[in-house]
């Protein structure tokens, strides 16, 4: 009785786990950060520089460490893409408390964070800083894996392998001690050596944290499997070829390949080059390291099970908002459709099936197609079906499929404003880039199609075809050899490769029926027609002048500012702080403007903006997929998360801008030699010579986010010093011509 | 009066205007500009003591222009140039008494040591051309047009057939190669005036503007003559083809030449230095 009960019980918070999870990814949009801003975030990256300088007491670190280091940490903790006091950053720091029990010293000393990334990676910092990807969550199979990668981490820090790292690659560099006269292959094999021997270490020292744990010891080794498999998706499952189908569309089982590119990695992988050990290494160093030694029980879960797969889901989840940002369409749809095995109806998966369907047949259409799919040969395991399946359709055939489903989603979701513009642009890429005109598609849907084209099929004789075609005299030679060779080929049907189907003619059989897709599609070409003839028009008037965009507020995303030195090095330094002042320029320069402006500054954020913080990163992923995009219009994967953005700011308009200063001296031309032996321009000469030469580059470029469009850009090499007044006539200057009627 | 009535047709080009520096469309220009005309000298003077000077004489002039910014690249301006023209700036010809023979007369070297100035008006037309998409400031080429007019009623100079005192300065070196000169005779004569003399100038400007603030722009140039033209009482020259008549006399003729030469060296090569003001 007790057993069933405990049975019962245990359904029924499987249950309503699930249940939980699904309630609780229904409204999945992306993951932020929140609560207060860690210090660690605010503090300049010169005060840290300054302060670790000045305590270290290791003569073999020099000043570029620490300025490389602190940097390079803060651009990253600074991109928007770190997150804190969230779900996935709390349950890490669980885990990592947990393993740490014993040393609540150390674990004081460290910040775990996890970054929004879909490499599957853990890393470390000197200062104490423990990154865990987005990605590496959504790979693991249980909270002991989670546990031992920390381990492992810590291990790094404790053992001060970057510190370290840097010294012993400073002197492998330089060619010190040991390294004299080493070749450069030499060199490079041996920091892969060093390197190696570091991974080891933190194994063996992560092992012994590890121990210490309850956690099952074999989950070390299934730790290595995750990282083998990595390049993966996060499951391997079958794709299913009926997946695309609806009541119309009918995709013939030609389209999906018959079999899948194996999958190739195997443990003990050449490693010979690279930073870390091959697994099978790893695995029989910890073999030895454990020894008969065991952990402290055989748990797979300590925290929790139920808040390890929700984490796991939202980082999946999130690998779908990468994927679509990183224009992986193909990978974003496997991931959905892995995903909605266990999310059926999520609103989140479906709209993300949109953009990936859209995404695709944008860059089919634009000849970019290449871009935004894997080499069928670089695709492994049960994925290689559905890029199999994209990689052969036509471009009627993909936009057909994706106009079907943005059409049944719109239905689906039938207030959602978004999903009628993604209909609209779709219903005009249908209309004049797939090449269909509106009197192709039939009426009839594909199943009642395809059975009727395989009833013809099957009960026409093709003797009696071919003695009618060659007994006809009016028809040519060349006439008579090309119907035969198509009816030979509609005889053995089976040979038919997916692109010679019309499976997508009869996809959108009910809106032929009901006149819309003709409507629509009539609609969409006149209104292209007009818009050509007002071109034309235009040209023909010569009305050349166009009008200002008249912006009356802009906000400025992050100004950028570099600064290098003679040597063509960055001066961090001196870059943060003209970077501060530059801030101050955008919202000093424009009261001559009827334009307001406002600053999303990632130097500026106090602890309580941790909105701005998400906002950052935000706005950094949606204009790098807007410039992958390039000439391509198209609605960005992130369009509606900009919306609040745009209500918040009561701006559509974002202008991303900066400067980058560097200065040179001439390298001795003819020009120079024919300057000096005219005596007169001599002296010119040997100034130009002597002198040091600043440029600086300048970029501006704004975009709307109603329609996602780069509406201004500006960018220039100016042989000028970028002084803070030069810098302010060019900020005036963008301002002005956004500003301008 | 009539630059006014250019200025006043000049400046609405609103039309055309595009952001000037930090929304300043118009500015006023203060220029100073020094053009060069290197002397070297060698002669004897009425004792017979040799004589020698080198001399980077620099010609100042100064200008007031308004400007207006046309687009990201194109400024034009109007304004009123003027410059106090030195006639002679070193040796010339006299004819003296023979200090041996006071009753002859002789042709000897004099130094110039002091004379009136002339004026010289003119009314200048700019057009500058930015590189960098900022206008007005940064680098940028450009013409300038100048309309000049110079006219002289008398002329007092100041001369000595001697040198008595030795000096050495970064661009000036004069001095006595013997000094034995014992009857030194300093004089002044007075030129007889009513002279006029036009002018039409077109030079060529290289330079940049460096803003130091808000309102207040530093310009740096060169200027380089195109084309200069003379119009003296009746008749018409290319500057090029005067030449310096270093003799004091009493006709109209050599008295021309003398300010056409002024002229001349006054629109030379020259380099400048200006003060915007943004307004």
């Amino acid at each position: 009785m007790l057993k069933h009960f405990s049975i019962l019980l245990f359904a029924v918070i499987q249950i309503n786990s699930s249940f939980g999870q699904v309630n609780q990814l229904k409204n999945f949009t992306y993951l932020k950060a929140s609560g207060e801003i860690p210090k660690e975030f605010l503090t300049l990256s010169t005060d840290k520089y300054k302060k670790d300088l000045g305590a270290n007491k290791n003569k073999d670190l020099d000043k570029d460490f620490f300025l490389s280091t602190r940097f390079f940490i803060d651009e990253l903790l600074l991109s928007g893409n770190v997150l804190f006091n969230d779900e996935l950053t709390t349950y890490v720091n669980r885990v990592a408390k947990y393993i740490l029990r014993r040393e609540k010293g150390l674990y004081k000393e460290l910040q775990f964070y996890v970054l929004k990334s879909n490499s599957v990676n853990a890393f470390s910092t000197d200062q104490g800083i423990i990154f865990v990807t987005t990605g590496l969550l959504a790979q693991l199979e249980n909270e002991a894996q989670l546990a031992f990668i920390l381990a492992h981490e810590v291990a790094h820090y404790t053992e001060h392998h970057v510190r370290d790292g840097y010294v012993e690659t400073k002197n492998i560099k330089q060619g010190k001690g040991k390294y004299n006269r080493l070749s450069y292959e030499d060199k490079v094999g041996e920091l892969s050596i060093y390197s190696k021997d570091n991974e080891h270490d933190a194994d063996s020292k992560g092992i012994e944290i590890f121990l210490n744990s309850e956690y099952d010891v074999e989950t070390i080794f299934s730790s290595f499997e995750v990282l083998l498999y990595s390049y993966l998706p996060f499951e391997d499952i079958k794709f299913d070829t009926l997946y695309f189908n609806t009541d119309d569309l009918i995709i013939p089982g030609i389209a999906f390949a018959d079999s899948i590119n194996q999958i190739s990695r195997e443990e003990d992988y050449d490693d010979h080059l690279s930073t870390h050990p091959n697994v099978e290494k790893r695995m029989d160093k910890s073999f030895d390291i454990i020894g008969d030694r065991k952990t402290k029980g055989n748990k797979k879960y300590i925290i929790s099970e139920t808040t390890f797969k929700l984490i796991r889901n939202l980082a999946r989840f999130e690998s779908v908002n990468q994927n679509l940002a990183n224009r992986q369409y193909v990978d974003a749809i496997y991931s959905i459709y892995l995903l909605q095995k266990k999310f059926p109806n999520n609103k989140f998966l479906d709209f993300s099936l949109v953009k990936s369907l859209y995404g695709l047949a944008k860059y089919k259409n634009n000849f970019r197609f290449n871009e935004v799919i894997l080499k069928l040969k670089d695709t492994e395991g049960e994925q290689y079906s559905l890029a199999y399946f994209f990689k052969k359709l036509s471009k009627a055939q993909i936009n057909v499929i994706a106009y079907r489903h943005i059409y049944d989603m719109s239905i689906k979701y039938s207030d959602d404003k978004l999903l009628k513009k993604y209909q609209k642009d779709m219903l005009k890429e249908l209309t004049l880039k797939s090449g269909i005109k509106p009197n192709q598609f039939i009426a009839i849907d594909s199943k009642t199609y395809n059975d009727s084209i395989n009833l013809l099929v099957s009960s026409f004789d093709i003797q009696d075809s071919i003695s009618k075609i060659e007994a006809d005299d009016n028809l040519s030679k060349y006439k008579k050899i090309k119907l035969k060779k198509a009816l030979y080929k509609l005889k053995n049907k089976d040979k038919f490769s997916i692109e010679e189907t019309e499976f997508h003619l009869s996809a959108l059989a009910d809106l032929v029926q009901n006149g819309k897709l003709e409507k629509g599609m009539t609609y969409i070409q006149a209104e292209n027609d007009l818009a050509l003839k007002e071109i034309d028009d235009k040209r023909l008037l010569k009305k050349e002048k166009k009008p200002g965009l008249n912006i009356k507020k802009i906000v400025v995303v992050d100004p950028y500012m570099a600064d290098y030195n003679l040597s063509n090095k960055k001066n961090n330094v001196k870059s943060e702080k003209n970077k501060i002042e530059l801030n101050q320029m955008y919202l000093e320069n424009h009261n001559r403007l009827d334009l307001e402006t406002e600053i999303v500054d990632s130097k500026s954020l106090t602890k309580r903006d941790v909105d701005k913080y998400n906002e950052i990163g935000l706005l950094y992923q949606w204009i790098s997929e807007i410039l992958e995009h390039d000439e391509i219009e198209m609605i960005s994967s992130l369009n509606q998360d900009m919306q609040p953005l745009k209500e918040k700011y009561n701006t559509s308009k974002f202008l991303f801008s900066g400067f980058i200063k560097y200065k040179n001296r001439k390298e001795f031309s003819s020009t120079h030699l024919m300057g000096i032996f005219l005596i007169y321009t001599a002296p010119i000469a040997l100034i130009d010579l002597l002198i040091v030469h600043h440029y600086f580059n300048t970029f501006s470029f704004t975009i709307d986010s109603d329609n996602d469009k780069i509406i201004y850009t500006q960018s220039d090499n100016i042989n000028l010093r970028a002084s803070k007044h030069i810098l302010d006539a060019y900020i005036y200057n963008t301002l002005y011509n956004l500003n301008k009627k | 009066m009539k630059y006014l009535l250019i200025l006043s047709i000049l400046l609405p080009l609103h039309s055309f205007s595009q952001s000037g520096y930090l929304g300043s469309k118009t500015n006023i220009q203060l220029n100073i500009t020094n053009s060069i005309t290197p002397l070297k000298y060698k002669g004897k003077l009425i004792d017979e003591s040799n004589y020698k000077e080198t001399n980077l004489n620099l010609n100042t002039s100064y200008a007031l222009t308004v400007n207006r910014v046309l687009n990201d690249n194109i400024q034009i301006g109007l304004g009123y140039g003027y410059a106090p023209m030195v006639l002679f700036t070193n040796l010339i010809k006299v004819e003296v008494q023979n200090p041996n023979n006071p009753n002859t007369f002789q042709n000897t070297n004099a130094r110039i040591l002091s004379s009136k100035r002339v004026d010289h008006h003119s009314f200048i037309f700019n057009f500058r051309n930015y590189k960098h998409g900022i206008s007005p400031v940064g680098k940028g080429w450009g013409i300038d047009i100048a309309y000049g007019r110079t006219s002289v009623n008398e002329l007092d100079i100041d001369y000595t057939t001697g040198e008595s005192i030795t000096t050495n300065g970064i661009f000036t070196k004069h001095y006595l190669i013997e000094n034995t000169a014992s009857n030194y005779i300093n004089s002044s004569v007075t030129l007889p005036g009513n002279l006029k003399a036009n002018s039409f100038v077109i030079k060529g400007y290289l330079g940049r503007t460096i803003p130091v603030s808000k309102k207040i722009g530093i310009d740096l140039s060169l200027s380089i003559p195109i084309l200069r033209v003379l119009m003296l009482n009746d008749q018409t020259k290319i500057a090029y083809l005067v030449t310096e008549k270093r003799e004091l006399s009493n006709s109209v003729f050599n008295n021309n030449q003398a300010i056409a030469y002024a002229i001349r060296k006054y629109n030379g090569f020259s380099f400048n230095i200006g003060v915007k003001y943004f307004i």
